[in-house]
């Protein structure tokens, strides 16, 4: 605690002198106040005047507030690249504490040479408390990556990560207790950029269970633009946890990973996936979700999209069929005029 | 000056004079919570009542209130809740600046989380109000500033 009794006696003129506050007491107000805010009051406070401004800019406040926020941030090597931006922590909240929406047409616009690594922090919080924190790091110069499905795996083969959470029977009442309770966070980082987006919708849009297996499915969904092809010119970034657990025991994470799925209903390619996730990484905006439920609405307008176009495709498909079976019927009938029958 | 002559530390009293001259007693063991008080009471003995020229006779009633339960260990969240929900905003600055003053670690401690709660999701001029700032940017700055924390616009208590 800073104490100068002799500065403070001389200058302190009465009990309310509330209007020098600041002047006197800046460096207890940053030690002390401006550390418990949360970063929605940081930076209200920053735009205030000059002089919080530039008390609200110390870097240690907002990484701080990063590790407190997202806990796989602690993590060395992530800090490292992230001191390297030029905001260093505080771009890392406007880049990516709010949600993403990338849906104007940028696929003119020309993009930066894409990263060769990308940085996964991926963060699960049950009823506000961090309960899974987990950092990859996914190179995606290699072929294999570029010619299969995108897909991004947090987590080793065969591990099972336990989480404070009681594995019910009762369907219904679980089901909305998790889909209420559970938060997830995935920030992509782009080290060569420098620059982050957070591809989850925060709060679930899906909780369902496996039929076969009894898991639970957990989804979130961000859909954003793709490609202008007709199949990608929408596209959906699912972030899937896959849970299971024994009655009455604790539910165990076992998978957790990051898949990009079309209009067609089918996997988007790790060259494509990665061409879309870059322009939504630099044009892409970042603002708060509008309403309760808007991701959700998002996730299952975009189901519909996807069944909508498997129906119009089977329908045209049979139409087809319809048409090609005439066709041959008259061709058939047509040769057997000409061979005399 | 009510000092009682027992050797016991328990049951002495100290003799705290405010910057407007009045006098309030305080339990020994209360004082010794708070470093410039005892910083005193070491320099100038305890038979003596101890100036404070920076607290007055409004806010340290409150802080001896605060120790005087801190003492008996009875200091719970919900007389925490109940010590501030009567004070406004000006009253709970000016008794963090006599904790600060008085070196009062645990009131400090708590006064320094209050305030931060009272500043919660509130808009820039309610801070500003807050802290006694004047508005120092060119509208080009302003502008900027608010582009740049656009993301941060949700669950903002007033309009901006």
């Amino acid at each position: 605690m800073v104490m100068a009794i002799a500065s403070i006696e001389s200058t302190m003129a009465s009990s309310s002198s509330s209007s020098s506050i600041l002047t006197m007491h800046h460096d207890i107000i940053h030690t002390h106040i401006l550390t418990r805010l949360d970063a929605t009051t940081l930076a209200s406070t920053s735009a205030t005047c000059s002089h919080l401004r530039h008390l609200c800019r110390d870097n240690h406040l907002w990484k701080k507030m990063a590790a407190t926020t997202w806990p796989s941030l602690l993590d060395p090597a992530i800090c490292h690249v992230i001191s390297t931006f030029p905001n260093g922590h505080r771009s890392i909240f406007s880049d990516s504490f709010p949600a993403l929406h990338y849906y104007s047409s940028h696929s003119n616009h020309p993009l930066s040479p894409p990263s060769s690594e990308l940085i996964s922090a991926v963060d699960i919080h049950y009823k506000g408390k961090p309960v899974f924190s987990r950092i990859r790091q996914t190179k995606t110069e290699k072929n294999m990556f570029l010619s299969s499905p995108l897909w991004i795996e947090i987590m080793e083969p065969n591990e099972l990560v336990p989480m404070p959470v009681k594995y019910v029977r009762k369907e219904e009442e679980w089901i909305k207790h998790l889909e209420d309770n559970l938060c997830l966070s995935w920030i992509l980082i782009d080290p060569t950029g420098k620059r982050s987006m957070n591809v989850s919708s925060q709060k679930s849009v899906s909780v369902r269970r496996h039929w076969l297996t009894r898991d639970v499915e957990i989804l979130f969904s961000v859909i954003m633009e793709g490609e202008t092809r007709r199949a990608t010119e929408m596209v959906q970034c699912m972030v899937k946890v896959t849970c299971c657990g024994k009655v009455g025991g604790e539910l165990h994470v076992r998978e957790v990973n990051l898949v990009m799925e079309n209009m067609d209903g089918g996997n988007v390619s790790g060259r494509e996936g990665v061409g879309i996730l870059m322009k939504a990484m630099e044009f892409g905006d970042r603002k708060k979700v509008g309403e309760e439920g808007e991701m959700k609405m998002r996730f299952e307008r975009f189901l519909n999209l996807v069944r909508e176009r498997r129906e119009r495709k089977f329908r045209r498909k049979k139409q087809w069929d319809g048409f090609s079976m005439v066709v041959a019927f008259v061709v058939c009938v047509w040769f057997c005029y000409l061979a005399g029958f | 000056m009510a000092q009682e002559a027992s050797s016991s530390t328990s049951s002495k009293t100290i003799s705290l004079k405010t910057g407007d001259g009045e006098i309030f007693e305080i339990e020994a063991s209360a004082a010794k919570q708070m470093k410039t008080v005892q910083r005193l009471i070491d320099d100038l003995g305890d038979d003596i009542t101890i100036p404070l020229h920076n607290v007055f006779s409004k806010e340290l009633p409150k802080i001896i209130e605060y120790y005087k339960k801190d003492i008996t260990g009875e200091i719970t969240k919900d007389f925490e809740a109940e010590f501030v929900k009567d004070l406004n905003d000006d009253e709970v600055k000016v008794l963090f600046l006599a904790a600060n003053y008085l070196d009062a670690n645990k009131l400090f401690e708590f006064l320094s989380q209050n305030i931060a709660d009272r500043l919660e999701s509130k808009s820039v001029e309610y801070v500003r109000k807050y802290f006694g700032v004047e508005n120092d940017f060119t509208p080009e700055e302003e502008s900027k500033l608010r582009e740049e924390r656009a993301w941060s616009f949700r669950g903002i208590k007033e309009d901006e």
